[in-house]
């Protein structure tokens, strides 16, 4: 149970390691950087450099960052994803200057209480914070792939990086018997002569147990499956996939290096700097899609 | 030394019905015996009980004796696929027998590579079809080289491509040492390779081997297809037309076989595509793909695992839209699909009940399900299923059950994928009988199929659909490579005999 290495493999087909094991032509994969090009180490200190950038940064450096990263979000057509964070962002900005009433720069004053710039910002500091982190998040997801995540993760927790695996593969399962169970439902004409609303509820019902049943059935089929394939053997090999290559390498220290700009005082080197860090995601996503 | 020794082995579900009795045969090394019998006779029950970890629930007796490691082909695709990655679900067998790191991914490479799927090899597993997802898991299965292979119909939604690249792998496994045990009905390929053969019949399950297949005429119960086909493989490599239609007259005592002609019905257009393109977000499907079917046409749609033959049909029925194009349905025509896994279409606990509750639903007569009953004999077994849940029932009775609903509704277009795979040969000819005399009536059908056997004997138009567009051929002049075996040659060739309903006097329906 412990060597196993069921979620290593995965992306295996486009990292590097293949390039260099079975000696394919893979030139042109190795030429362009993208996301799955890079070991999912690599990249999760890549990324956690740019949280840490979020977190140092002052407004302006803030603003920069959070124009990247909804870019990136938009070219990924992931943009809805800041509707989660926004709500808790308008609350922040709003609230601040109501409650935090200290600073120098008094804008007015209403009811006694000042109203200060400071305030403001610090509203707009924590809005920008939000969403920024919600979307570098994302940005996460994006990158890893839920597979590469299963790898880091199945690293230190094996059986339950199966479990979820398997999870992911049956919410799937799930969603497309139920689409299927409906959709031959209406087609056979189940539905056409339900007239009341509680004949419909009830040949809803009927089709709701259905394929929850079918669901249930499937679950068994997987465990059996997974046992015909010798899932429960003692002696397993781990597959080590993923391999630091110099292309990860001269891209942490390329990183890096930037990233220790970040934290130079003067704004013409350290806005340039988090600007050039938080470009990377979106050439990275950009070269995803020509490949 | 035997790889496999069954003794005397009887297997009775927890239900009650005793479906395997007093079996007995062994396998030496590098042996291969085929299983061949009607759908629902045991072959499933019999290979899963071959392997302990899947061994069906219920009682058995007499002792199974396996000497070294066995791997199993489940027969529905879907349950043969673990993970999301299909690579990994390719490599998990392998990782898990502990073979080195090296071995695997060379193997892997190998096997994609004879397979033809090295571009299934990032694929998400979710959205591979049906075929592709039975390539996969038969490659899975030769990663390794297990001591006894256990297969329940491998080649049922196969292209001629991978059944090919199948049969190729096949040999050299065996040379191996590897024994294998297949279930299939697609018994022409595979009679060849094959040193035992063993029939379930009714009246007790026998073991034969080469030297009893040929004379095979001399047990009553031998089914006549495997003495049509013994001839065939083994004996007769090129035979005539004439040939072709004694055999074919040889093989179907039951039924009268009378020529006809095979000319399209000059029937209005029911439905038709223009210009239909669609695309799922990494790939392109249907381009400016159109056709058109007549009242009372049978068209079957030919491609390779994965051309979007499913798609089509999907998009059809409307669960998919097209990006670009219009699909015109003549007013007052239904349409009825089948899909290719037909257990979502059953929504109750027991067929009968399924019935009852499709007819109710659809405001039509309780009887029609007798009326069925009399006319077509492929229903014929359903009957005794009828109290059964349609979840029990084994992969060729389920599809008949399909079927059976289908035709309870009236529909007068019938979408149907890949109706056949699992059945019979009988069932397989009843269903062709079944599919001519509705088009006889008026209805109009799309099958997919795989079967070139089933398709010759059925069509009246071929649709090749490549590259996402649709070429139409008529059966006789339609000869893809895969299809050059003098059997398929002579049948297509002419008039050829198709196979009509003996009763002369049924009604046509609709």
């Amino acid at each position: 149970m412990k060597n196993n290495n069921y979620n290593k493999k995965s992306i295996y087909g486009c990292s590097f390691a293949e390039a260099n094991l079975t000696g394919k032509k893979h030139t042109k994969t190795m030429k362009k950087l993208h996301f799955t090009a890079l070991h999912p180490g690599a990249f999760l200190i890549y990324f956690t450099e740019l949280l840490i950038t979020c977190f140092y940064s002052e407004i302006a450096g803030l603003a920069v960052i959070f124009v990247f990263l909804f870019a990136f979000s938009l070219l990924q057509k992931k943009a809805r994803m800041i509707l989660w964070a926004l709500p808790l962002a308008l609350f922040m900005l709003v609230l601040n200057p109501i409650f935090y009433h200290g600073g120098q720069t008094v804008l007015f004053t209403l009811w006694d209480f000042n109203f200060t710039w400071e305030a403001i910002e610090n509203g707009i500091y924590s809005a920008l914070l939000i969403l920024c982190t919600m979307l570098a998040f994302s940005m996460l997801g994006t990158g890893l792939g839920e597979e590469r995540f299963l790898y880091i993760f199945g690293r230190f927790f094996p059986k339950t990086a199966l479990m979820v695996s398997m999870i992911f593969k049956h919410f799937d399962l799930l969603g497309k018997s139920y689409t299927q169970t409906k959709n031959m439902a209406k087609m056979n004409g189940i539905y056409d002569n339900d007239k009341s609303l509680w004949q419909k509820l009830k040949t809803n019902s009927v089709i709701f147990e259905a394929f929850t049943g079918a669901a249930l059935e499937g679950s068994i089929d997987t465990a059996l499956s997974l046992s015909a394939k010798g899932y429960y053997s003692k002696k397993k090999t781990r597959i080590t996939s993923y391999r630091f290559h110099v292309s990860d390498f001269v891209f942490i220290a390329v990183t890096t290096t930037i990233f220790v700009f970040v934290f130079f005082k003067p704004l013409y080197i350290c806005l340039p700097a988090t600007a050039v860090l938080f470009l990377i995601p979106i050439l990275l996503g950009r070269s995803e899609e020509r490949k | 030394m035997n790889v496999i020794c069954v003794k005397d082995f009887s297997f009775t579900y927890p239900q009650g019905n005793t479906i395997i009795r007093s079996l007995s045969f062994d396998l030496e090394k590098g042996e291969m015996m085929l299983l061949c019998g009607k759908n629902g006779c045991g072959k499933s029950t019999l290979l899963r009980s071959l392997k302990k970890e899947v061994a069906p629930k219920g009682k058995r007796e007499g002792t199974i004796e396996i000497n070294g490691s066995s791997q199993i082909l489940f027969q529905d695709c879907d349950k043969n696929i673990i993970f999301r990655s299909a690579f990994e679900d390719l490599i998990f067998p392998a990782c898990n027998s502990g073979m080195p790191e090296e071995t695997i991914l060379q193997k892997a490479d190998e096997v994609l590579e004879l397979f033809g799927i090295s571009h299934l090899r990032d694929r998400d597993t979710a959205t591979l079809s049906g075929g592709e997802k039975q390539i996969l898991s038969l490659a899975s299965l030769f990663m390794l080289s297990p001591d006894l292979l256990l297969l329940d119909e491998p080649l049922a939604q196969l292209d001629e491509q991978a059944k090919a690249a199948f049969l190729q792998k096949l040999k050299p496994v065996q040379q191996a040492g590897t024994a294998i045990i297949i279930a299939e009905h697609n018994t022409d390929a595979l009679l060849e390779q094959a040193q035992k053969v063993l029939i379930f019949s009714e009246s007790g399950n026998e073991v034969f081997t080469k030297e009893d297949l040929a004379q095979a005429r001399a047990f009553p119960d031998f089914p006549d297809y495997i003495c049509l086909e013994q001839k065939l493989t083994l004996s007769v490599k090129d035979f005539t037309k004439q040939e072709a239609v004694e055999n074919l007259n040889a093989i179907k005592p039951r039924l009268t076989i009378t020529p006809i002609a095979r000319n399209l019905p000059e029937g209005n257009t029911v439905l038709s595509g223009e210009q239909l393109t669609f695309s799922y977000p990494q790939k392109q499907v249907l381009s400016s793909l159109s056709f058109s079917l007549k009242a009372g046409e049978i068209a079957f749609l030919n491609g390779a695992n994965g051309a979007g033959k499913t798609t089509l049909l999907e998009l059809l029925c409307g669960f998919h839209q097209a990006k670009t194009g219009q699909v015109r349905l003549s007013s007052g025509q239904h349409l009825g699909y089948l899909a290719q896994n037909p257990v979502y279409s059953f929504l109750q606990d027991s067929l009968q009940k399924d019935c009852s509750f499709l007819l109710r639903q659809n405001r039509l007569e309780q009887n029609k399900t007798e009326a069925l009953f009399a006319r077509y004999p492929l229903f014929e077994d359903l009957k005794a299923l009828l109290p059964k849940n349609p979840l029990d029932f084994s992969g060729g009775e389920l599809a008949k059950a399909a079927i059976f609903k289908l035709l309870l509704i009236d529909r007068t277009i019938l979408l149907l994928d890949e109706p056949e795979k699992h059945l019979d040969r009988d069932s397989m000819e009843e269903f062709s009988c079944l599919i001519k005399d509705l088009a006889a009536g008026g209805i109009s059908f799309i099958i997919v199929s795989h079967s070139p056997d089933f398709m010759y004997r059925t069509a009246h138009t071929v649709w090749q659909l490549e590259g996402g567009s649709i070429t139409t051929y008529r059966p006789q002049d339609y000869f893809p490579a895969q299809c050059q075996t003098s059997l398929y040659q002579a049948i297509a060739a002419t008039e050829l005999p198709l196979f009509a309903v003996q009763e002369a006097e049924v009604t046509p329906h609709g």
